[in-house]
């Protein structure tokens, strides 16, 4: 079974923020939150499991990918068994919607039969299929981090990785989209959700992480 | 549909998605390539020119005036067989009296009563007129014997072989110029598209995407501009020269077919200039 362990992680920027000394895992189908406040760390969290950043010490093991042994040719193998989903959506706004979930599953090289069924399969799941042929600046807000959620899902991950993925949202759609995580780490997929939202955390009786200045509590 | 025609097709669609910018990139490209193939017709117009000039000097091979024509048509025999040696003609002591009198028409002229010009050859030659070859064509003509004097415009030939050289030269400067003015336009024209698509490689990158399948669109997109603007130069070429007049510039005329490689050029120009613009991209 696939997890993501942190031992000892330091990691440094230029000026000086980061994390230190990180240590935690993150279990198969576990949801776990990760709280704090901005330029807590949180996102670089996300970026050391992404490999986009590499620890000045210590490792980070991914599935089966360790970032002391991890070539740069690996690193988007590390990616493809790991869904992204970000605050500002960060979908291919030249691409319509059926597209940018097509996408992800083309750079992995489906075959074109199954691009499309997976592609439905998952636009069904957010219940945006009317919407596949429209441009993601057409939809509303809630309705882009769908299809995140979707693109995200599509190539089966073990993991969501989710950075503040209410945060431009109102709280009532930021309730759905809660719920939909909620879903999904219930048909078996591990959610790591980075959020500052203690309101939104409270409401969810699953594991948190805190962090402080650079160092992990919890 | 496999790796390979997705990259190619995104990379036709990157050329819809993006329709200013491609738009801009062409007609930059095209503009570039539309300035080198004047600068190369004038260039190569110009040199041809003078090597025409060139080819227009003619050794004069002033004979021994004690030959008889038996011994003057030896020579010409053996002076044909002489390589490098291209034409020759014969001027005799009565023809060079009839030039002489032509160019001297005065009084004096009717006071020679002997013909004091001697029988000659005029040699034009095949390959390059340069002073070296001149000289070592000369030494050969000497050495058949029976001549009296070689004369040739050393000196005008000296000056068309200087201009020659330098002009050329100064063509392949100020077209490597021009080729890097282009290129450093073209290099702007994509940094600036990707500075627009960052987000998405960005993106792209974080969602799994191998460099390869990142840039690939890239390059097709490229290719694409690079062999329309070339396509899109020659055709200006062939329409300029259709409505507009440059005998006086072009006098040696303009062979369009030799410009064909403008399409080539072009492609590859701008698969480099996307290598260059991309190449620390991902």
């Amino acid at each position: 079974m696939k997890k993501i362990q942190f031992n000892a992680v330091t990691a440094t920027y230029k000026n000086g923020e980061g994390i230190r000394r990180a240590d935690f895992v993150l279990n198969p189908h576990e949801f776990l939150f990760l709280t704090g406040p901005s330029g807590a760390g949180k996102t670089t969290i996300l970026k050391l499991i992404l490999m986009s950043m590499l620890p000045d010490s210590g490792d980070v093991q991914v599935g089966k990918y360790n970032s002391q042994h991890i070539s740069k040719k690996e690193i988007p193998l590390v990616r493809r068994q790991i869904g992204c989903v970000f605050q500002d959506f960060r979908l291919l706004e030249d691409r319509n919607i059926y597209e940018n979930i097509a996408f992800v599953l083309r750079i992995t090289g489906h075959r074109e039969k199954s691009i499309k069924r997976k592609t439905f399969k998952m636009l069904a799941e957010v219940g945006l299929s009317h919407k596949r042929n429209q441009r993601p600046q057409q939809l509303s807000g809630g309705e882009q981090q769908r299809i995140a959620i979707a693109r995200a899902l599509a190539n089966d991950p073990f993991v969501i990785l989710a950075d503040e993925p209410t945060g431009n949202l109102d709280p009532e759609t930021a309730k759905d989209i809660l719920s939909l995580f909620k879903t999904i780490n219930e048909r078996g997929t591990a959610v790591l959700m980075a959020t500052h939202n203690q309101n939104l955390v409270a409401q969810y009786a699953y594991r948190k992480l805190e962090l402080k200045n650079g160092r992990v509590f919890g | 549909m496999s790796l390979f025609l997705f990259i190619i097709k995104d990379g036709f669609a990157g050329l819809v998605r993006s329709k200013f910018t491609s738009f801009l990139t062409m007609i930059t490209l095209s503009l570039a390539v539309l300035l080198l193939l004047f600068y190369f017709l004038i260039s190569q117009n110009i040199l041809l020119k003078i090597s025409e000039l060139k080819s227009r000097v003619t050794i004069e091979i002033f004979l021994d005036p004690d030959l008889d024509s038996s011994d003057i048509e030896n020579f010409n025999r053996r002076l044909q067989k002489i390589t490098g040696v291209d034409s020759v003609r014969f001027v005799s002591k009565e023809a060079a009296l009839e030039k002489f009198k032509e160019l001297f028409s005065g009084d004096y002229v009717q006071l020679i009563d002997e013909n004091p010009l001697p029988a000659s050859f005029q040699v034009k030659l095949t390959a390059e007129m340069n002073q070296a070859y001149v000289q070592k064509i000369i030494a050969e003509i000497k050495s058949l014997g029976a001549v009296d004097e070689v004369v040739y415009h050393r000196k005008l030939l000296s000056a068309l072989n200087q201009y020659y050289d330098s002009l050329r030269r100064i063509f392949v400067g100020v077209g490597l110029g021009l080729a890097l003015l282009s290129f450093f336009l073209l290099w702007i024209n994509i940094k600036l598209t990707l500075k627009i698509k960052e987000r998405a490689i960005e993106t792209m990158k974080l969602v799994g995407a191998k460099p390869g399948l990142i840039l690939g669109p890239f390059y097709v997109q490229a290719a694409i501009e690079g062999a329309t603007a070339g396509l899109i130069s020659l055709l200006a070429v062939r329409l300029i020269f259709r409505f507009f007049r440059f005998d006086e510039l072009f006098p040696a005329g303009v062979n369009f077919s030799t410009l064909n490689w403008a399409v080539g050029v072009s492609l590859l120009f701008s698969i480099f200039t996307c290598y260059w613009a991309t190449r620390r991209l991902v």
